[in-house]
């Protein structure tokens, strides 16, 4: 995929991320009480919820692909690593989605404690 | 009406020597040994250039001293270098505009030092040619061997490019660039600009080609909007400008597949006549392969 695609796709990471974190300040730190919002309750009943469940999924793929994508900026420009900038993008890749599937399966994970407690 | 000399509006001795200044000057032997700096005293006088005291040194101090200088009038950009911190053309920076009794002059950053003040420019030189810096038409090359015409551009259209065609390649922008610092395979702004100079002319038809070859790990995404390449810019430019103009012609046509217009030859003239006091237009000196 050619550099602009990428770049793209980070630009629209950025804006996702900001309609997230938007959403999750209002309704969680602005709005209502912030103690009970935070409470292991609230957090249980919401985790067991399908519409935050892809709340949450979003947010994991848009801040890592924005997050990655920012850090393989950074690492490109490093003089050692400007040459190796595939085994760069290779390495931030598995990291990545290493980090996808761990936080899927935290996610999961806290949709079954919601479920029982 | 009378006659004589005219007076001066500003009546101002030029040859008078108003202050003396240090230039301290980078000095390395291109043998590997570790560069030094060495102290010279010139006597300044009004209008004088850091290129003119450098031709002063050399002339009368130190005929050993190495830059690199030709035109004297900021149109050949050889003597770009850094003068206290800031690279700039030593034929267009006047010592008392810098109003210090010390100049520091040195080589510019960003690249290898041959000798003294003058440096390596091959990434210069080679990252330009990397843009493919001239008028392609794929398909069309006999037209551009053998013109039939001239290309139909409207004024507009050689608007949008025509203040990036004043690039001297004095090297400057890249001396000045700060992820030209970091990474040494960022085409940096000189190749970038030059590449949407090309991009945005009509009469070029290696759109594609050439979105192709910034749209890059180290091409035109790699550019912050630092700036630092306009601000240095000794001939008004903006390369910096050029580089997010050139990124919106990528995204428009990668991303949104949007066509650019092409400038098509323009047809004869026709029901007129060559006036017979125009002469005809000289054989070519360039002989095609």
């Amino acid at each position: 995929m050619k550099e602009s695609r990428f770049w793209f796709l980070f630009l629209i990471a950025g804006l996702v991320l900001f309609l997230l974190l938007g959403y999750h300040i209002v309704f969680i730190h602005l709005l209502g009480n912030y103690e009970a919002n935070i409470s292991f309750q609230s957090v249980a009943s919401r985790s067991v919820s399908p519409a935050y469940a892809v709340f949450y999924l979003l947010f994991l793929v848009f801040a890592l692909y924005h997050g990655f994508y920012g850090l393989r900026t950074i690492l490109l420009e490093i003089e050692a690593l400007a040459r190796h900038h595939r085994t760069v993008t290779a390495i931030l890749v598995v990291l990545g989605v290493g980090l996808f599937v761990y936080g899927t399966w935290a996610l999961f994970a806290a949709m079954k404690i919601g479920a029982v407690g | 009406m009378t006659g004589g000399t005219p007076k001066p509006l500003v009546d101002v001795d030029m040859d008078r020597v108003v202050q003396t200044t240090t230039f301290r000057v980078f000095r390395y032997n291109g043998t590997g040994d570790p560069p030094t700096y060495k102290d010279y005293e010139v006597p300044t006088k009004r209008g004088m250039t850091v290129l003119d005291g450098l031709l002063w040194i050399k002339e009368n101090l130190d005929g050993s001293l190495s830059y690199r200088a030709s035109c004297r009038m900021g149109v050949c950009g050889s003597c770009a270098m850094m003068i206290n911190g800031k690279p700039r053309l030593a034929c267009q920076t006047q010592i008392l505009d810098l109003q210090t009794s010390v100049v520091v002059v040195e080589p510019l950053k960003n690249y290898p030092v041959v000798k003294d003040l003058v440096p390596a420019l091959d990434q210069l030189f080679e990252k330009h040619e990397a843009v493919k810096p001239y008028v392609m038409r794929p398909g069309e090359e006999d037209e551009l061997e053998n013109p039939s015409g001239e290309f139909e551009q409207s004024p507009e259209e050689l608007d949008e490019f025509i203040q990036f065609t004043y690039c001297i390649k004095c090297g400057i922008c890249l001396a000045a660039c700060p992820t030209v610092a970091s990474d040494p395979l960022f085409l940096g702004p000189q190749a970038l600009a030059q590449a949407y100079r090309y991009v945005a002319d009509t009469r070029d038809t290696a759109y594609a080609e050439r979105c192709d070859l910034v749209d890059t790990a180290h091409g035109v995404w790699r550019c912050h909007y630092a700036g630092a390449c306009t601000e240095a810019c000794p001939k008004g430019v903006d390369p910096a400008f050029a580089i997010q103009l050139l990124k919106k012609k990528v995204f428009q046509h990668r991303v949104l597949g949007k066509k650019r217009k092409v400038a098509r030859v323009a047809p004869k003239p026709t029901g007129v006549s060559r006036r017979p006091n125009v002469p005809e237009p000289p054989a070519r000196t360039v002989k095609s392969d």
